[in-house]
């Protein structure tokens, strides 16, 4: 009965302690029971569960996701035999249970993965002490050797002294460093718009949130929308989880949907939205003509534009409503009539850009007329483009011109993460542990693909103008020498960024990578030093405030010991200050991992009856004394031992339970007493400041930009992809539009290994049927897909869902370059894209050019039918 | 009594989440699948419509597979479900040919062929079939077919949509909340 699993590791519970074993065969998927009582039927025994009587444990799905969803496993017998999602109560509509998405239930193929790094492991051709001894040209190509804990501390510490010694906190990268870090050594930081693109600079000026990750309406809103328009936005793969839900309920209630979007998505497919396909990269073309259509059937037929919206909420969209310190006397309107160049932007001067038909301008923009009640919500994909700068004050220009913002079934506002579909204030959350401070003594930023390049040149000089995410400031003239040094903590960064091949020289080029990793990752693979850290489920467990659910917060325990010799941050960083001769109580003041969970648990919140948020969990004596921890007693809604239990808590809700939220209301009601964040307090479609920092980077292309919206020429995008760079002439060396969509077998890069997801979802090149028949490409074949910076393989997928001209390489694939040829076997997004930049420095991951063709050479097998990448023999 | 699925397309987005589910319950191998959902399409761009569709073993009212099993392997319980016991199973492959929905499956590594218990196992405690109780859309649910009949209305299809094979064969136990692009004829795959 008992089968072995070619995809779970029994070695995992060879550990040292008492592991929980695993093993996908541990029990028979079907039991056959001796016992005399149970049913039989024509002499057989019917089926039992197998796993009944097994312990469920509430366990992580931590990823970068965006959801935190319910997720149990069955331990039984010392294995893990299955997962479950959420059935902490009965499910309905108004107070829906937290079910996970597909990857969540391969979360076990993580942590008890056949091809976890289960020791710690050095680079056979790397020694320490620089130059021609780290044989750098080997990473990625070199062996690898298991070797102690205390030999790999020991040689990473020699390492990191030496070249920190020679070059200071300069010598080192990494892109998000920790308390460990900070303390060892400091670094120099990347910088990348990645998921917001450009709603990561000066959203706060325009008068949006940072970020932009808001402000739409309270799900119980969404039903009273006539009209739901999901802009570059498909939740049911960039939100799975719950959200899709919410959609699906507003439409059994009447509300019809728009998608606009390259892709007829998995959303708008379900949703039976109408599809506007328009070009990636080109939205901005689009928008202008709608908004020239919604000023051109008010004029003709009225009750279109409402003007009262736009002159009491916002400036800069006419003449009289300029704000106070614009330096231009344009604006919006004026640009949009063809005051300024003569090119009024009707749908016929945008049709050739963005590829729309007149007539389905016209009617998006009768939908988005002040008439109809509209939501206009907005995921990132179309602001991860070069040149989509302004597409933040555009998009929300179109939403105020039909006044869609403050009332019910009105929203304009991102549709992002768990709070897409529901936004509003939280009505439960995380609490925190206090950590000792730690400051980087560097506080310089290099935009990603140009730190390779700078790492390459041995250093140089920049404007530093941020150094992490959505943290933009003014340009501070900077100077580097060379770093020599990199670190990969908890991110994904040689994967998930731009420029990946330079990325891969870059590596090549310094003289130490040490990586922290569960699996062979991209990170991994071109280091010298790999310390094996644990999984969540190998932890003592975390209450999760990341997330952006409004009425669930999760709390996940530990599942098994760690695997292998794996060991969690803080160990590992511990061992690290140590051996480099600093106190680690700098970096975790003493406290222990669980005290820590434990304090996380008591500092939780839910709101209250009286509408003050209030300890979320009961707390005793005993359960303090229990846990062996120091702590307060307090009073809340649900006992310690249930909160563990259920994994979290979930705010029960219901229509009209005082919770909903409408975005923009409070200002909407009060525009003088709750002004914005924006220099005029209002919505700023004309916005000087934003402007001004943008031009202050003197990044290439800044001039053609305004500062209001207008069509700008992107440094690459639909017009490159031509000879001459003008849309209609001769196509030229990379005729398609390349983009990157979010992909279900993972979330960003996490989840490539796994087996069942790598068969469940095959990865394959995106292809217009027509495109492909053209170039005889047919449905499976392999296609080579060529950029100017690198080439790569994909099975093809032939659809009639995708717009012809439009190649979607899905993103976040484990890079895995063929050293022979050069040629990425894994369709890796990031090894295609390059270094180029405009604007503010947006990552154009999703306008960029491709050819296709089929390939000559050997045609790839499908990715589950290839050997793990790592198996720890 | 008959037992089986019941599947609305106005909710099933072709996640492939009941997949997994199903996967992680039986402990099957890369290889193996006993549900799988895929997206189809009709028309040409930009004239699109598109429908997801989750499959699986439809516990027929003639289970041809029962009936082709030499050995006698492929039984039916009491609530009408159709079990595959693998003490019996040796193996030939009759209930995988004979299966106009392909759905026993022939694992190589172990020379015997398994197939979709709607998870009878778990029913008999009250919970629900792994790929019902793991759909993030609540577009599956499994259960008597007259009482999921009664439940979501007398216009459901039973298994006539475009993309399956003829309903006569076999008298699926499956009910279909059907969007109308899947009774279009010339549907395309989306292998993505």
């Amino acid at each position: 009965m008992d089968i072995q699993s070619k995809n779970i590791s029994r070695r995992g519970f060879l550990g040292a302690s008492a592991a929980v074993a695993a093993c996908a065969a541990a029990l028979p998927a079907t039991a056959y029971a001796a016992e005399a009582t149970l049913e039989k039927v024509g002499g057989h025994v019917l089926p039992t569960d197998p796993a009944k009587d097994g312990k469920w444990v509430p366990a992580a799905c931590w990823h970068n996701c965006g959801g935190r969803c319910v997720n149990k496993v069955m331990v039984k017998d010392g294995a893990v035999v299955r997962q479950k999602t959420d059935d902490n109560h009965p499910d309905s509509e108004d107070y829906p249970q937290q079910r996970g998405c597909v990857r969540g239930k391969a979360q076990q193929q993580q942590c008890f993965g056949a091809d976890r790094i289960l020791h710690p492991m050095k680079r056979k051709g790397w020694q320490p002490g620089g130059g021609e001894k780290s044989n750098g040209q080997m990473r990625g190509k070199d062996e690898w050797e298991v070797i102690s804990w205390d030999e790999a501390i020991k040689l990473s510490a020699q390492e990191i002294k030496r070249i920190s010694d020679e070059l200071g906190p300069t010598g080192f990268y990494c892109k998000s460093p920790d308390a460990t870090i900070n303390l060892m050594c400091g670094c120099v930081r990347g910088w990348d718009t990645t998921s917001h693109g450009t709603y990561t600079m000066g959203c706060d000026m325009i008068g949006l949130p940072p970020t932009d990750c808001g402000k739409a309406n309270d799900r119980f809103d969404l039903p009273n929308a006539d009209h739901i328009i999901l802009y570059s936005s498909n939740p049911t793969w960039s939100a799975a989880g719950t959200p899709t839900t919410y959609f699906m309920r507003a439409k059994e209630s009447g509300t019809k949907f728009t998608t606009v979007d390259p892709l007829y998505n998995a959303t708008a497919q379900t949703l039976d939205a109408d599809w506007i396909p328009v070009r990636n990269g080109t939205d901005m073309a689009f928008m202008l003509a709608t908004a020239y259509e919604m000023l051109r059937l008010d004029k003709e037929e009225g009750n279109i534009v409402d003007w009262d919206f736009l002159h009491k909420y916002t400036v800069g969209f006419d003449e009289e409503s300029m704000p106070e310190d614009a330096t231009v006397n344009e604006n919006l309107k004026d640009y949009v009539e063809g005051k300024y160049d003569g090119q009024p932007k009707t749908p016929e001067w945008a049709e050739p850009i963005c590829g729309v038909p007149p007539e389905q301008i016209t009617n998006f923009a009768r939908i988005l007329g002040k008439q109809n009640k509209t939501m206009l919500l907005h995921n990132y994909g179309m602001v991860r483009c070069n040149g989509a700068e302004m597409i933040p004050q555009m998009l929300m220009a179109l939403g105020a011109m039909g006044g869609h913002m403050g009332k019910s079934g009105h929203a304009t506002g991102g549709n992002y993460h768990a709070n897409c579909g529901n936004y509003g204030p939280k009505l439960v959350t995380a609490g925190a542990s206090a950590m000792p401070k730690t400051t980087n003594p560097v506080s310089t930023g290099v935009r990603q693909p140009q730190l390779y390049d700078l790492i390459l040149n041995g250093g140089g000089s920049f404007l530093d103008v941020s150094n992490s995410y959505g943290n933009f400031h003014e340009p501070i003239p900077t100077t580097l020498g060379p770093i020599k040094g990199i670190f990969h903590v908890t991110d994904a960064t040689l994967q998930t960024s731009l420029h990946q091949k330079a990325g891969i020289e870059a590596h090549r080029a310094v003289d130490f990578v040490l990586t922290r990793a569960q699996f062979m990752t991209t990170n991994a693979k071109y280091s010298d030093i790999i310390l094996p850290v644990t999984t969540e489920w190998e932890r003592e467990g975390n209450v999760d405030g990341g997330a952006t659910n409004r009425e669930f917060i999760y709390c996940y325990s530990k599942v098994t010991d760690p695997i292998g010799e794996s060991k969690t941050d803080q160990e590992i960083g511990t061992l690290l200050l140590q051996e480099m001769g600093i106190d680690p109580d700098l970096a975790f003041g003493g406290k222990s991992e669980k005290q820590q969970f434990f304090e996380k648990i008591a500092g939780s919140k839910v709101m209250g009856d009286d509408g003050q948020m209030k300890p979320l969990v009961t707390i005793t004596d005993a359960d303090i004394k229990d846990w062996g921890v120091q702590g307060t007693p307090q009073e809340g809604v649900v006992s310690l031992q249930k909160f563990i239990d259920d994994g979290g808590y979930q705010y029960e809700r219901s229509a009209n339970d005082g919770h909903g939220f409408i975005g923009y209301k409070d200002f909407i009601d009060d525009p003088e007493g709750k002004p914005l964040t924006s220099n005029s307090g209002k919505l700023e479609i004309y916005c000087q400041k934003r402007y001004d920092r943008m031009v202050s980077y003197e990044y290439p292309g800044v001039d053609q930009y305004k500062p209001y919206p207008t069509y700008v020429t992107p440094c690459l995008g639909y017009e490159t992809t031509f000879k001459d760079g003008k849309i209609g002439g001769e196509k030229g060396e990379y005729p398609y539009l390349m983009y990157n969509p979010h992909y279900l077998r993972r979330s960003h890069s996490v989840f490539d290994n796994c087996p069942w997801l790598r068969e469940t979802w095959e990865n394959p090149v995106f292809l217009n049927r027509k495109d492909a028949q053209d170039k005889g490409i047919e449905e499976g074949d392999t296609v080579l897909v060529s950029t100017a910076h690198g080439q790569g393989l994909r099975k093809a997928a032939l659809m009639d869902v995708l717009m012809p001209g439009v190649v979607g390489i899905p993103h976040g694939a484990w890079v895995d370059v063929d050293e022979k040829t050069g040629i990425d076997r894994a369709g890796s997004d990031n090894y295609l894209l390059g270094n180029e930049y405009g604007g503010f420095g947006v990552s154009g991951y999703n306008n960029n050019n491709c050819n296709i063709e089929k390939y000559s050479g050997e045609a790839l097998k499908r990715d589950c039918e290839l050997p793990a990448r790592w198996s720890d023999k | 009594m008959s037992v089986g699925f019941y599947l609305d397309q106005d909710r099933c987005t072709g996640c492939r989440a009941c997949q997994v589910a199903c996967k992680d319950k039986n402990r099957l191998e890369v290889g193996t699948i006993y549900r799988e959902a895929h997206t189809y399409t009709v028309g040409d761009f930009p004239n699109v419509k598109a429908y997801s569709y989750s499959a699986g073993c439809n516990h027929c009212e003639n289970a041809v597979c029962l009936n082709n099993c030499p050995v006698g392997a492929i039984y039916r319980a009491s609530d009408g479900t159709v079990i595959q016991d693998p003490e019996r199973c040796i193996g030939c492959r009759m209930c995988v040919m004979s299966c106009p929905y392909g759905q026993p499956k022939y694992d190589e590594a172990k020379g015997v062929s398994g197939k979709c218990d709607g998870c009878y196992g778990l029913r008999q405690d009250g919970n629900e079939p792994a790929c019902v109780a793991g759909c993030p859309n609540r577009a599956l649910k499994f259960g008597d077919i007259d009482e999921l009949r009664k439940e979501y209305g007398p216009d459901l299809d039973n298994g006539s949509i475009t993309i399956l094979p003829s309903p006569d064969e076999t008298h699926p136990n499956l009910l279909i909340k059907a969007k109308a692009a899947a009774f279009e004829k010339d549907p395309h795959r989306i292998n993505w």
